[in-house]
Formats: structure tokens, sequence, C-alpha cells
């Protein structure tokens, strides 16, 4: 969702490579681009962390923030994505160590999921279910099938081997297949 | 199960059906838009941002402009003999700084006056040429090198 009618990153059609080159010699209107392309993906992974809407305004501006500090003489070595996902992560978290409010991990993926009305049956069941997963396996899952990192990218992000990263994505997705509530993703239709 | 081995490194990726992925995609979703003055605040940060790196890259440059005039005068000058000279009143002007000498630091001194000035003084033609800008740095840088360690007095 946009405050405006229009997303610049549709209409540029540089890379981010190319877009990080033009930053780094000065141009601001590339860094403008960088910002709409990925405004409401870290807007999303910061209320995802923080459950909080102004909290998750602010990790967008500090995100931004952050990244422009880094220039001139970025030098993007992995994907966008994959580069900004500890910063907003680890920003998140600090805002809410300052709100100095006890979300816990139920809490927070109860309101994750607090679906609106017109969610459908299984999207609520879905978000129950999610709940019920831990902090480690809730997270691999949503950066392989919603951030859409690779196997790789999640475990350098996140620190851990390969085979942990298949472990955890195989557990958390064996639990939605094994729950009656969520049993129908996996069922032919 | 211990979930932090690499045990499973060779397996074939886990796959999600299609819908699955669609719901949580749903679901990690804000909710919200984000205002129109969040987007400008960004804007406005990244723009004194770039403007502020080009300030610093002109005046840099103009700077380092100023050293390496002076450094080539005196590496040219320091080989030759120094010549002694009564200070001109021409001389007193180009104390930029009024030290009491004229010496390098006026040349930095007029190139940073020129650069954030918006109305020169005439004072700073110190060639007389009706302008005011680099050949008046290295009019002072000369004065620097060929001055008696730059003493006025």
């Amino acid at each position: 969702m946009t405050g405006r009618g229009f997303s610049l990153q549709d209409a540029d059609p540089r890379s981010d490579e190319e877009l990080v080159d033009a930053a780094n010699r000065g141009d601001a209107g590339a860094f403008e681009v960088l910002y709409f392309r990925y405004r409401d993906w870290v807007v999303s992974l910061a209320f995802r962390f923080t459950r909080n809407r102004d909290d998750a305004l602010d990790v967008l501006q500090d995100t931004f923030a952050y990244l422009l500090r880094k220039f001139p003489g970025f030098r993007l070595t992995a994907r966008m994505t994959t580069f900004l996902y500890p910063v907003v992560k680890n920003l998140s978290l600090s805002a809410r160590r300052k709100r100095a409010r006890y979300v816990s991990d139920e809490d927070a993926l109860t309101a994750l999921a607090a679906p609106d009305a017109s969610a459908d049956a299984s999207r609520k069941q879905l978000a129950v279910v999610l709940a019920g997963l831990s902090d480690a396996h809730r997270e691999v899952l949503l950066m392989r099938f919603v951030d859409d990192m690779t196997l790789h990218e999640i475990a350098a992000v996140l620190g851990v081997p390969l085979g942990t990263v298949k472990s955890r994505l195989h557990h958390a997705l064996s639990a939605l297949r094994k729950d009656k509530r969520t049993r129908e993703y996996f069922e032919p239709s | 199960m211990r979930d932090t081995d690499d045990s499973r490194r060779e397996e074939p990726e886990p796959i999600a059906p299609q819908r699955l992925k669609e719901d949580l995609a749903a679901l990690s979703r804000a909710g919200f838009p984000v205002p129109a003055d969040v987007d400008d605040a960004v804007r406005a940060m990244a723009r004194r941002h770039f403007s502020a790196r080009k300030r610093v890259r002109h005046t840099v440059g103009w700077l380092a402009a100023a050293a390496a005039a002076a450094a080539v005068i005196l590496a040219v000058l320091w080989t030759s003999p120094v010549l002694q000279r009564s200070i001109s009143p021409s001389a007193m002007l180009q104390d930029i700084d009024r030290s009491g000498r004229v010496d390098i630091l006026d040349a930095f001194a007029l190139a940073r006056l020129v650069e954030n000035s918006t109305a020169p003084r005439r004072e700073w033609d110190i060639d007389g040429d009706g302008v005011v800008g680099r050949r008046d740095v290295d009019a002072i840088a000369m004065t620097a090198v060929s001055l008696n360690k730059g003493d006025l007095q």
C-alpha cells in the first residue's frame, strides 16, 4: 500500500546495481528510486517484528537513513533484501526494546495474523498455526516464502549453516501439513 | 531434533504450495499505507545528504588546488635563492587571516571565502584583474613562498 498513487519502481528500468552506482556518483534521484522500490517490503518486515505502526514507520526511515550513510562508496554484494533484512530486524528489535513493551512470540504472531474481517477462514487458521511455531521456524518460513530469499541467503543473514535452514523449513512446513487447520494447503485441489 | 546441525544440507529444498505462499504474504503485509510525509522526509534526507557531499567535494577541490599550486611553487623556489623584498602594502592586503604574516594559510582562507561568499570584496582581487577567483588564491600562494618566512614585519 502506498501513500501516493504510483510506484517509482515500475517506472525506472534500472537494476539495483545501476541505481547504487548512480547514487555513488551523487544521484539523489537514484536513491529515491531504491527507496520506493523497497519501501513497502521494509515497512511490512518492520511491522512483522515491531507489531506497532509508528515503530514500523520509524524503522522504515531509520533503515533508509542507514543505507544513505553508505553513499558514496557503497558496494551491493548481495540482493538488496538480503542486505536490508538484518538492518530492519535489528532496528525493529531496538524499537521494541525502547517501547519497553513485551510482546510474546504468540502475541506477535497472533497480531501479525490479525487478519482483517474479510480474510477467509483458512487464512485465519493459518495465522493461528503460525503463532504456534517457534520464532526460529516461523522466521525461516517467512524469509523463504514471503521475502523470497534463497536458502543460502537465509543462512548468510541468520549466520547458521545451510542444513539448519533446511531443517527449520522442513519442520515449519511439516507442522503446517500435520495440523488439521492448515492441512488443506497441502491437499491436491 | 537438533536444528543447528548441517545434516540436512544435501537434502532437496523444501517447497510450499502456491496458495500457502500467497496467504503467508497476505498475512505479512503491514496493512497500512506509508504516509506521504514519511516519503517526503526520506526524500529531504537524501537531498541534504547528496547536496552536502557535493559541497564538500567542491571545497576540497578548491583547497587541494590551492595547496597543489603552493606546493609546486615551493618546490621550484626552494632550489633558488630566496629574494629579500620589502613588504608592500599589497602584501599586507594578502594577510587574509590577519596573522601578521602572509603564508599558505592565507591562500586557504581566501579560497574558503571565495567559495562561501555571495558578495566578494574588492580587496580580495589580489592580482587586480577585476575578478575574484583562483588566480587571486594563487597570487597569495606566490607571495607566501617569496617572502622571507612570510613575515610582514
